[in-house]
C-alpha cells in the first residue's frame, strides 16, 4: 500500500515536474537547434518553434526574443530588398511583443539596435540617417539598463567598425569597444539558462581580425 | 488500495495515451509548396515547419476539437477545424497570397510615383535629388523619364507632344502657378523648388486623376515633408553662391528656414560663355516651412518662399538683325497653408489655401514689360473609405487669377484679364477583386473670364496579367483656358481640349521593372491666329487641333546599395498639329521623334561617395526654315549629352560635409536647338540663319556643405 502510494505521488509529481518544465525543454531543445542553424530554412524553423512557444507561454519574453533574432539573422542572408523588409517587420512585431512584455529588459533593446542595421541596408540612402540615430539611442539604453551586458558593446563595436574613419568610425576606432566587450563577455553570467547568450565568438574573431 | 491503482492507471492511461500523427502539404493556388510555413495546434507547442516540398508531419497528445493553424510570411494565415482522434495524413491546406503593396493592383497608366514610404513606386524622392543633369532640379530629372522631351533651351517640361503651360504643378494639392524663375529668350529656366523640400511626388504623364484640372497634358504634384526629424543647420558654399538652412523641431512642430543667394558671375568668367553677359544672373530667395502636428492623425503645413532673380544680356536678334540689350527682373511670393486630419477612421479631411505673385519685368533695350500675375486658391477635399475596397474622394475649389501687363513700347498699353474659376470633382476607386481595380471620375468647371462650363469624365483600370506584371489603362478628357498670351489680347477664346488614351503594361520582379507604355492623345479647340500680339477682333479663334501618339519604354533594375542602379528610358513620338500660325499641320519644334536616357548611380562603400551619370539622346527636332518652301521639314542634328555628378561624403573640423561636383555635357557636344532667321532675305534671296545653342558648352557647378 505505501509502495503504491509512494509510486502515485512520485508519478504524480514528475507527471507535474514535466508540465511545469515544459516549457524549459521545449525552449532548450529550441536553443540547441538555433545554435546548429546555418542556413535560412533552418532558422525559419527555429523562429517557427519559437513562435508556437510564444503563443502559448504568453508572460514569457524569450521566446518571442528568439524568434525575432532568427527572423533578423535570416534577414541578412536576403538580398532582395523588399523580402529582407519583410523578414525584418516580422522580427519587430515580435520584438514589439516581448517589450510589452518586459519593457525594461536591456537584451531586447540590443536586439533592437540589431535589428536596424538590416533596416538601413535596404536603403541606406534614405534611411541611413533616421536609423542610425534609432540604433545609438536602443544601444544607450540597453547599456542603461544593464551595464554588464556585453551585447551593446559588441553591437557598438561592429557599427563603429562599419562606419567609416571620417566619421569617428574605422578599426581603430572600434578596437578599443571590442575590448570593453571582450572583458563584458568574459564576466557575464546569462540570469538562467535559457537567457541570451551570444556573440562572444563572434566578438573575438571581430576582434582578431583587427 | 483498489482504488488508487485504479486511479493511477487512469493517470497512467492518460498520459501514455497513444499520440495523434498530422500530416500532410502546404500549397499555394495554383498548386506549388510552401516551405518555411509554420503548421501548429493553436494553444500548444505542437507544430511543425513545411519542408522545401511543402511536407509536414507531427505528432501531438492533443485530442478532441482542435484549431490547425498555417501561418507563414506573405500569406494569409490559414486556421483549419479539426478534430483528432486518430492519426490525420494527406492533409492539404491551401494558402492564399497576401496583398501587400507589392503585389496589390495599382492604377499606374501615366504615373511615375516617388516616394519613402511606398514601396510600390519605381522611384526614391532621392534618385530626383541625385540625377545627374538634372543639377538638382525637380523638372530636369522628371526630363530623363520617358514621355517627355528635352527642349534644351526651354528648362521646363514638355509632355508627349505638348508645350510646357500644358503641365501644371501642385504642392501639397495645391497649384503652384508659376513653379519656374523667369526665362530669358533662347535660354533654359529651372524649377523654383528644391527636391529635399519634398519626400514624395507624382509625374503624371496623363489620364490623371479628376481632382485635377486646367492641364492638357501633364501634372507633377510633389508633397512635402512632415516634421523635420530633429533640429539642425547647415551651411553650402558654391562656385555660384551661398546657401544655408536652418531647422528648429519641437514635440509636436517644426520649423524650417532656408536662405539663398546665387551669382553666376565668377563661374561665368571662369567657364567660357557664348552669352555676352551685362549682368550676371542673380537668384535670391528664402523659404519657410512650419509644421504643426494638431492630433494623431492631423497636420497643419505653411509654406512659403520669397524670390528674386534678375539678370542681362546682349542679345543677338537675328530676326531684325540688331543687338538689343535685354534685361529681367522677377519678384515672386509663394504662400500655401494646408490642414490634413481624419475625423474618424473612414474619414479624411484635407483644406488648403494658397496665394501666389508674381511680377516679371523684361526691358529690351528702352522698351518695358512689366507683367503682374496673381492668384489665389481655396480648396477642400473628403474621402472616405467606410467601404472595403471602395475609396471615394470629392472636393471642390476656387481660384482667381489676374493678369496685367504694362507695355512700353512705341507708346502704353495695357493688357489685363482677370477670372474666377469654380471646380468641383468627386472620383471612386474600387477594388472588384483581388485582380482588378477600377476608378471613374467627373470634374466640372467654370470660369468666369471665359463664362465656360464644362464637366469632363476620367477613367481608369488595372487587371493583373501575372503574379508580377499588370494592364492598366486610362481615359480622360481635358479642359485648360487659353494661355496668357492669348487671352490678355481676346475674351472670345474658349478652353482648349484634349483627351488622353493610355494603355500601360508593367512587369515588376524583384528588384527589376519593365514598363511599355502606349497612348493616342487627341487636341482641339487649340489658338489659332493669323497674327501674333494682335488686338483685331476674330485674329485669335478656338480652331486648331492635333494629335500626338507614341510609346514610352522604361527599364529600372534596382540593385541594393553600392551595387549599380540605373534606368533606361525611351520615348516615340509622333505628335502634329495645326494651331498658333501654321499653315498646315506639322510637328512642333519642341517635339523630337525620338528620347532616350540612361540614368546609372553608385555608391562606393569605401569612398563614400556617390557617382551618378545621365546619357540623353534626343532625334532632331523641327525647325521653321523660310528657304524651305515645306513648312516645318527641316531637322536639327541630333541631341547628346552625357552629365555626371560625384559626391562625396567627409568629415571636416569634426563636423560631417558633403562635397559635391555636376558637369554637364563632359565630352563637349555641339548640341543645337533650332535656327533662329532673319526676316529679310539677303541679296542673293536667302534668308540667313544662326543657330541657337546653350550658353556654354560644358557647365561645371561645386558645391560645398557642412552640417553645423
Amino acid at each position: 500500500m505505501k509502495t503504491t502510494i509512494t509510486i502515485f505521488f512520485t508519478v504524480l509529481f514528475f507527471l507535474a515536474q514535466s508540465q511545469e518544465s515544459q516549457y524549459q525543454k521545449a525552449m532548450q531543445k529550441t536553443l540547441n537547434e538555433l545554435n546548429q542553424s546555418s542556413v535560412a530554412d533552418d532558422f525559419i524553423s527555429v523562429a517557427n518553434t519559437f513562435e508556437r512557444i510564444s503563443q502559448t507561454e504568453t508572460a514569457e519574453w524569450l521566446p518571442l526574443y528568439y524568434a525575432a533574432y532568427a527572423y533578423v539573422v535570416t534577414s541578412f542572408e536576403i538580398e532582395d530588398g523588399n523580402q529582407k523588409d519583410q523578414y525584418l517587420d516580422k522580427a519587430q512585431q515580435f520584438l514589439d511583443k516581448a517589450f510589452e512584455i518586459a519593457p525594461e529588459e536591456s537584451e531586447l533593446f540590443a536586439l533592437q539596435a540589431f535589428l536596424y542595421p538590416g533596416k538601413i541596408m535596404v536603403d541606406p540612402m534614405g534611411r541611413g540617417p533616421e536609423y542610425m540615430g534609432k540604433i545609438y539611442e536602443a544601444l544607450d539604453d540597453a547599456t542603461r539598463l544593464n551595464p554588464d551586458n556585453p551585447r551593446p558593446y559588441f553591437l557598438r563595436a561592429i557599427t563603429t567598425l562599419n562606419m567609416p574613419p571620417e566619421f569617428g568610425g574605422g578599426p581603430a576606432a572600434a578596437k578599443p569597444i571590442f575590448e570593453t566587450a571582450k572583458e563584458k563577455f568574459e564576466r557575464f553570467q546569462p540570469a538562467t539558462p535559457l537567457s541570451p547568450n551570444w556573440g562572444k565568438e563572434i566578438n573575438e574573431a571581430e576582434l582578431s581580425k583587427l | 488500495m483498489k482504488t488508487f491503482l485504479i486511479i493511477l492507471f487512469q493517470f497512467l492511461i492518460f498520459f501514455a495515451q497513444a499520440q495523434v500523427t498530422i500530416s500532410g502539404t502546404v500549397v499555394t493556388k495554383p498548386e506549388k509548396p510552401v516551405s518555411g510555413v509554420n503548421v501548429f495546434l493553436q494553444g500548444t507547442y505542437d507544430g511543425t515547419t513545411s519542408d522545401s516540398l511543402g511536407w509536414f508531419n507531427f505528432r501531438t497528445d492533443a485530442t478532441g476539437e482542435q484549431t490547425l493553424i498555417a501561418s507563414c510570411i506573405g500569406f494569409e494565415t490559414q486556421a483549419i477545424p479539426l478534430k483528432l482522434s486518430i492519426n490525420i495524413s494527406n492533409l492539404k491546406i491551401v494558402l492564399v497570397e497576401e496583398i501587400n503593396e507589392l503585389n496589390e493592383v495599382t492604377i499606374n497608366a501615366g504615373t511615375f510615383e516617388a516616394s519613402d514610404k511606398k514601396k510600390s513606386v519605381i522611384l526614391k524622392p532621392l534618385d530626383i535629388a541625385l540625377t545627374a543633369g538634372a543639377n538638382g532640379d525637380i523638372f530636369g530629372a522628371f526630363g530623363t523619364l520617358p514621355g517627355s522631351h528635352r527642349v534644351g533651351e526651354e528648362g521646363r517640361l514638355f509632355v508627349r507632344g505638348g508645350e510646357s503651360y500644358e503641365t501644371k504643378t501642385f504642392m501639397d494639392g495645391m497649384l503652384i502657378n508659376t513653379p519656374y524663375f523667369s526665362k530669358m529668350p533662347d535660354l533654359p529656366t529651372r524649377g523654383r523648388f528644391s527636391p529635399i523640400l519634398f519626400n514624395g511626388s507624382v509625374f503624371s504623364t496623363g489620364g490623371y486623376s479628376a481632382e485635377f484640372g486646367q492641364a492638357l497634358s501633364s501634372i507633377v504634384s510633389l508633397n512635402t515633408t512632415a516634421l523635420e526629424p530633429e533640429s539642425k543647420s547647415s551651411i553650402s558654399l558654391l562656385s555660384v553662391g551661398l546657401q544655408g538652412s536652418h531647422a528648429k523641431r519641437w514635440d509636436n512642430a517644426s520649423l524650417a528656414l532656408t536662405g539663398e543667394y546665387l551669382h553666376t558671375g565668377f563661374s561665368n568668367r571662369i567657364i567660357k560663355q557664348n552669352i555676352d553677359w551685362v549682368k550676371d544672373p542673380v537668384i535670391a530667395g528664402s523659404t519657410l516651412m512650419f509644421r504643426q502636428k494638431t492630433s494623431e492623425t492631423g497636420m497643419i503645413k505653411t509654406f512659403g518662399s520669397f524670390s528674386y532673380d534678375a539678370s542681362s544680356l546682349l542679345h543677338n536678334n537675328f530676326q531684325q538683325s540688331a543687338l538689343q540689350e535685354i534685361s529681367l527682373d522677377n519678384k515672386n511670393v509663394y504662400v500655401n497653408t494646408t490642414w490634413n486630419e481624419m475625423l474618424n477612421d473612414n474619414w479624411l479631411f484635407q483644406t488648403g489655401v494658397a496665394i501666389n505673385t508674381d511680377r516679371e519685368k523684361i526691358r529690351p533695350d528702352a522698351n518695358e514689360l512689366f507683367t503682374t500675375r496673381k492668384s489665389g486658391q481655396a480648396k477642400f477635399t473628403l474621402t472616405n473609405t467606410s467601404l472595403k475596397n471602395l475609396t471615394t474622394k470629392t472636393g471642390a475649389e476656387y481660384m482667381f487669377y489676374d493678369y496685367s501687363q504694362d507695355i512700353r513700347m512705341n507708346g502704353e498699353f495695357q493688357l489685363a484679364f482677370s477670372n474666377n474659376q469654380y471646380a468641383t470633382f468627386i472620383e471612386s476607386e474600387v477594388k472588384a477583386t483581388r485582380n482588378l481595380a477600377l476608378k471613374a471620375g467627373v470634374r466640372a468647371e467654370h470660369h468666369t473670364h471665359i463664362s465656360k462650363t464644362n464637366a469632363v469624365p476620367r477613367l481608369s483600370a488595372a487587371v493583373k496579367t501575372g503574379k508580377y506584371s499588370q494592364l492598366s489603362a486610362a481615359y480622360g478628357a481635358f479642359f485648360q483656358n487659353p494661355a496668357d498670351d492669348y487671352l490678355k489680347f481676346s475674351s472670345e477664346l474658349s478652353p482648349e481640349k484634349s483627351t488622353h488614351s493610355i494603355l500601360t503594361w508593367q512587369f515588376r520582379k524583384d528588384t527589376r521593372t519593365l514598363r511599355i507604355e502606349a497612348y493616342y492623345k487627341g487636341y482641339s479647340d487649340l489658338v489659332k491666329f493669323d497674327e501674333e500680339f494682335s488686338l483685331e477682333p476674330g485674329n485669335y479663334t478656338n480652331t486648331g487641333s492635333g494629335y500626338s501618339r507614341g510609346i514610352d519604354v522604361f527599364w529600372r533594375n534596382q540593385k541594393e546599395f553600392g551595387k549599380s542602379d540605373y534606368w533606361i528610358s525611351y520615348s516615340w513620338t509622333d505628335a502634329k498639329r495645326n494651331y498658333r500660325d501654321f499653315p498646315v499641320q506639322a510637328t512642333p519644334n519642341y517635339v523630337s521623334e525620338h528620347n532616350f536616357s540612361v540614368v546609372y548611380k553608385r555608391f562606393i562603400l569605401p569612398l563614400n561617395s556617390f557617382i551618378s551619370g545621365t546619357y540623353s539622346f534626343a532625334s532632331g527636332r523641327p525647325y521653321f526654315n523660310p528657304n524651305n518652301p515645306e513648312f516645318m521639314v527641316d531637322r536639327t542634328k541630333t541631341y547628346n549629352d552625357l552629365s555626371i555628378g560625384l559626391t562625396r561624403i567627409f568629415y571636416l573640423f569634426n563636423t560631417q560635409a558633403v562635397a559635391h561636383v555636376i558637369v554637364n555635357n563632359v565630352p563637349g557636344f555641339n548640341n543645337v536647338f533650332g535656327y533662329n532667321y532673319s526676316a529679310t532675305p539677303d541679296c542673293n534671296g536667302i534668308f540667313q540663319a544662326q543657330p541657337v545653342t546653350p550658353a556654354q558648352k560644358r557647365m561645371a557647378v561645386f558645391l560645398i556643405s557642412f552640417q553645423l
